[in-house]
């Protein structure tokens, strides 16, 4: 039988890696997508803040227009209810004449990263945490729990990128954070809506493989 | 901070203290329960049925207040049958009372839990569930645990027929039992854990003759089974073992189980008297949709009997001076009934005195506790009150196992394990008691 890992020795291990950055509070932002990964990492990093009197945290939102209205909606009621600072950034297109998820490594480029990075770079951001998992895909089994970044320079840090995806929702439920419906009807990771269906056997099984096969050459141009 | 306080609850389907001592000697670690000062026997709520029990245990109410009757019940306009499941239950589970106090619960396998409802922890829900994705809370489960050759139940259809199948399809539920257990357990975030085994009521509904009979064929391969189904004991024992203080360790089974003599059927018993007329039609024996308006009772299974009163069904057609004369006939004829000179009915309860609660109003007018041997089924197509027909084992309503670590003092019946749970946790409440000595 395996030693287990209590979930309470990863919470505690990822509050130690955010608290590192409590210094600099203002200049960090979540990555957050609306999905359950990022919006634990919101959850601990408000709660942080929170206890050092630091609020409201900051989220950064990449909305590529392609989301799901389900994801949006919960984005926008966290952000009321969670008290969120919210900023949104979007592609600079005309999402109804783009020719969406024809080019997979294209689309992420133009609609994801080219606003991420622009966003990091008005807002100043130092650190950018994200919602990264080793467990979820194996071009990302060997990932740091820190990365310097540039164009722009800034930390892209990844504090629960030990937990697994059941680490994930037993926190969630743990916790009773609300989390976007579609987890309840078969999704298990949420991307844009051209590229992800409902999930088979594995967590990103929905997503689109001819995308999935390109994770390591998306991270090479800033996707996570 | 204050240390985490666990209680593990395992529910044993179907088994009988006193089996469970005969076969002490073979099955080491459900020999250690049954032989401990910890272990005792309590009732099941009646009727003896899983549905019954498991939702009595789940929510600590009996069913006057949790309105789960049996595995079906009948709309009373339509007359069409359904199958019980987790949006009949009408009070809060034990996982509800405990998530309203921050407290988490997972749960793997519990019957009349499906479709699983949003908790605050996880649920694999147990018989009767078809869809793995509606069986699970959250919905991510379905994943890893397909993944894992999770099978929701065992293939029974054929089991009197092919009775080396269903060995084979109960150590593969079995094994994906454990299998969920692994996926469940090991991040030690919850307070509460149930794991419920069913394999015991499948295998004792089906090969119960086998398996206390050391010169039967099969005998061996129930034995088997059964050590490996105590293996799966064993290391959630050694699960159990390696948590810290302070913890619990509860196990229970919902009902007890005998060698079946013969299945009784209780609405022939009725059609024969004149007090149950069916319409004509191929039917099936869930057709309820047969009852004639000129029918004065019928009953649905096990062995409740409902008075068909105009007041409560749309084609009744019994007013309340017929229904008490209908009710005194009935009683006085089910206890007189008879197979091989033996009494069939050990007791005809009358609904209030077995039932407490605003949901009485749903309980069958009539229910009947047979002696030990005796299945008591309610049909729409049979042809004669008894008979066997593949099954050799029979639930009982006493000798259900029970085994508790903590302190020595038994519960009298199912529901009061789940008061002991909620005593645990701290959340009784103030105005109820624990009904134990």
């Amino acid at each position: 039988m395996s030693v287990p890992d209590p979930l309470e020795h990863k919470v505690a291990r990822t509050r130690r890696l955010l608290s590192a950055f409590l210094d600099r509070a203002r200049r960090v932002a979540v990555a957050w997508t609306g999905g359950k990964d990022s919006g634990v990492v919101l959850w601990l990093w408000r709660g942080l803040l929170a206890e050092h009197g630091l609020g409201p945290a900051r989220a950064l939102c990449v909305d590529t227009g392609l989301k799901f209205p389900e994801v949006v909606a919960l984005r926008g009621r966290l952000a009321r209810d969670w008290g969120l600072d919210l900023v949104v950034a979007r592609p600079d297109v005309d999402i109804a004449a783009y020719p969406a998820a024809e080019d997979k490594v294209a689309c992420c480029r133009e609609l994801k990263i080219a606003p991420l990075k622009r966003a990091v770079a008005d807002l100043g951001l130092e650190v950018l945490l994200t919602g990264l998992r080793r467990d979820e895909h194996p071009s990302r089994a060997k990932r740091e729990f820190q990365e310097q970044r540039r164009d722009p320079d800034h930390l892209l840090a990844h504090p629960i990128l030990d937990w697994t995806e059941m680490d994930v929702w037993a926190f969630i439920t743990g916790q009773g954070l609300p989390y976007c419906g579609l987890y309840d009807q078969g999704y298990r990771s949420l991307g844009c809506a051209p590229c992800t269906a409902r999930s088979g056997q594995g967590e990103r099984s929905g997503r689109d493989p001819d995308k999935e096969g390109h994770l390591e050459a998306l991270r090479d141009l800033g996707y996570f | 901070m204050a240390k985490r306080a666990r209680c593990l609850v395992l529910g044993l389907d179907g088994l009988p203290l006193g089996l469970a001592r005969d076969l002490s000697d073979q099955l080491p670690n459900l020999g250690r329960l049954a032989r401990s000062p910890g272990a005792s026997a309590i009732r099941a709520e009646l009727p003896e049925i899983s549905p019954v029990n498991w939702t009595s245990f789940y929510t600590a109410t009996g069913p006057g207040e949790h309105g789960v009757f049996g595995f079906s019940r009948m709309d009373p306009s339509s007359y069409q049958l359904s199958l019980t499941d987790s949006g009949q239950v009408a009070v809060p589970t034990i996982f509800d009372r405990l998530g309203r106090k921050g407290l988490v619960s997972r749960v793997v396998n519990l019957p009349n839990t499906y479709p699983a409802r949003p908790l605050r922890g996880m649920m694999v829900a147990g018989f009767v569930a078809q869809d793995l994705l509606r069986a699970v809370y959250p919905g991510f489960l379905a994943g890893p645990l397909s993944r894992a050759g999770y099978r929701l139940e065992a293939e029974t259809k054929n089991a009197a027929r092919d009775p080396d199948r269903l060995l084979a399809e109960l150590g593969l539920t079995l094994r994906g039992r454990e299998a969920a257990v692994d996926l469940l357990w090991p991040d030690l975030s919850w307070d509460l854990f149930v794991l419920v085994l069913t394999e015991t009521d499948r295998l004792f509904h089906f090969l119960f003759h086998a398996l206390v009979d050391p010169e039967h064929p099969r005998h061996p391969a129930c034995m088997d089974l059964l050590k490996r189904w105590d293996a799966v004991l064993g290391r959630m024992l050694e699960r159990f073992e390696a948590l810290p203080e302070p913890k619990r360790l509860i196990v229970l089974a919902d009902h007890g189980f005998t060698r079946l003599k013969t299945e009784v059927d209780i609405n022939y018993w009725l059609v024969e008297r004149g007090l149950l007329r069916l319409l004509p039609g191929p039917g099936g024996e869930w057709d309820a949709g047969r009852i004639d308006p000129r029918s004065k009772a019928f009953a649905l299974d096990p062995g409740r009997v409902y008075l068909h009163t105009r007041t409560r069904f749309a084609r009744g057609g019994l007013d309340r001076a017929g229904a008490q004369k209908v009710k005194k006939l009935l009683i006085d004829g089910l206890a007189a009934l008879t197979w091989n000179n033996e009494r069939v009915i050990n007791r005809v309860y009358e609904a209030a005195e077995i039932y407490q609660g605003p949901l009485l109003d749903r309980a069958p007018d009539l229910v009947c506790l047979a002696n030990p041997g005796f299945d008591l089924k309610a049909k729409f197509d049979r042809s004669e009150v008894f008979g066997l027909f593949g099954r050799t084992g029979a639930h009982t309503a006493e000798d259900v196992f029970f085994y508790d670590s903590g302190p020595a003092r038994a519960p009298e019946r199912v529901r009061d394990v789940g008061t002991l749970v909620l005593e645990y946790f701290g959340l009784l409440d103030k105005d109820k008691a624990l009904i134990c000595p």
